[in-house]
């Protein structure tokens, strides 16, 4: 079975069971091969997913450093010129933990799951929408756990996982194809 | 009048609290050993922060003598007992606890904990830490994530983003990554926290070497991601003909990426 017929497969098992839209589908089966190609193994009930760490790159920044990335980016110069302008650091660092790691660092978790957000320059309060998203994901995923297709479903996103085991997780082609192919 | 209310809330209450007494007692015969020990622990920080400090120091010290009873890890047990000396103002034995910690045993979970024990440790903190990294580094083993140094390096930054650090304390930690540096130098993260935390004392060019070695010894993606738009921000406020000659080194370093307009 070829890759595309894989993620059909997997669509298919998902949809009347799991998901309303095909969007949840695509982040929920992103963060399953996510975390099984960091951790380098197989997924099953068990597996604990996997949200990005970037504490200590985040949090390590000088506050100079937050305001200096806030007025250089000009969609975020326009979206936060009040919190800039008042140099409310403590709304600014908020938001600078997902947006540093979505904008600059390219974080390949963040980066699919905010990829409409960041298409359309609609980044303002940013955390908020990745906190409900993630959510969302981890709902959806806790319900595929306790389902009785997961066995059947955990062999899927093996196979999809196998596929693309000498493909990079952060290729940018790889997140494309898996949207695309899901919407 | 207050003391003859209550009595008497009391005495006709006196079923349900009883009640209540019965459901705790049978919650906490039923919850894990390890949940039991935070139980305490918190517990214990609870009182000595509402000033209660005899019963705070009895619940600290039910927690050093049972830890080792309970069925948990041998890292939990000595992490909460050195927690609870350091609490009571023991602070040697609690260093010694954090000593007995043994290095091969650290594993993902563990190393956040051995980390944010190192946070605690505020007094003695470069000595154990130093001692700590040196002894991790000799028996540094491949399943290790981190080495010690790297470990002890991000409780710095830990400490340095609390702002509990003064400015001498700071430099020694510095200071002492340094060296930590020089015996593991082609660690290209030593050399990031090294970048971090010049970067935050405003010390540019040493911030530009480290960045540069760290580059140099091929770090992660999103690391040197990192690097790249920090030099941005470093050179920017740099002097011009300087700015130009790092842009020249780090030039061959650049990649190119989908960004958000600017």
């Amino acid at each position: 079975m070829n890759f595309n017929d894989l993620l059909k497969k997997f669509y298919d098992l998902v949809k009347p069971h799991l998901l309303s839209t095909q969007k949840e589908a695509a982040y929920i089966l992103f963060s399953l091969i996510y975390t099984a190609l960091k951790k380098n193994e197989r997924v099953n009930e068990n597996t604990k997913i996997i949200i990005p760490r970037l504490s200590t790159i985040v949090s390590s920044k000088p506050d100079d450093f937050v305001l200096f990335f806030f007025e250089e980016n000009k969609v975020l110069r326009k979206l936060y010129q009040k919190e800039i302008r008042e140099k409310d650091l403590k709304t600014l660092r908020e938001e600078f933990k997902i947006l540093y790691p979505l904008i600059e660092l390219k974080e390949p978790f963040l980066c699919f799951i905010l990829q409409d957000e960041l298409k359309e320059g609609n980044l303002y309060r940013i955390s908020k929408v990745y906190k409900n998203k993630r959510k969302k994901i981890l709902k959806g995923i806790k319900k595929i756990k306790t389902s009785k297709i997961k066995d059947n479903l955990f062999n899927t996103i093996n196979l999809i996982v196998k596929a693309f085991a000498e493909e990079i997780y952060d290729n940018k082609n790889f997140r494309e194809i898996i949207f695309e192919k899901l919407s | 009048m207050i003391t003859k209310i209550s009595g008497r809330l009391f005495l006709k209450n006196y079923h349900k609290l009883f009640l209540l007494i019965l459901i705790s007692i049978f919650f906490f015969s039923c919850v894990s050993p390890q949940t039991r020990i935070i139980s305490l622990f918190n517990k214990a920080k609870t009182l000595k922060a509402g000033g209660r400090i005899k019963e705070s120091i009895a619940y600290f010290k039910t927690i050093i003598e049972e830890a080792d009873k309970e069925e948990i890890s041998p890292f939990l047990k000595k992490y909460y007992k050195a927690l609870s000396y350091l609490e009571i103002g023991e602070d040697e034995k609690a260093l010694n606890e954090i000593e007995k910690i043994s290095p091969p045993a650290v594993g993902f979970r563990e190393e956040f904990l051995l980390l944010k024990s190192i946070y605690f440790l505020k007094k003695g903190f470069y000595e154990i830490s130093k001692e700590l990294s040196e002894n991790l580094l000799k028996t540094k083993k491949n399943n290790l994530k981190f080495s010690a140094a790297e470990i002890y390096s991000q409780s710095l930054i830990f400490l340095l983003r609390g702002e509990e650090l003064t400015e001498k304390e700071y430099l020694s930690g510095i200071k002492s990554i340094e060296k930590l540096t020089n015996k593991d130098f082609s660690s290209p993260l030593l050399h990031y926290y090294l970048f971090s935390l010049y970067l935050n004392s405003k010390e540019r060019e040493k911030a530009l070497t480290e960045a540069i070695l760290s580059l140099e010894f091929s770090i992660g993606e999103i690391y040197k991601r990192d690097i790249l738009y920090s030099i941005k921000f470093i050179l920017k406020g740099m002097d011009k003909k300087l700015a130009e000659k790092y842009e020249k080194i780090l030039r061959r370093y650049y990649g190119t990426g989908n960004r958000v307009e600017r």
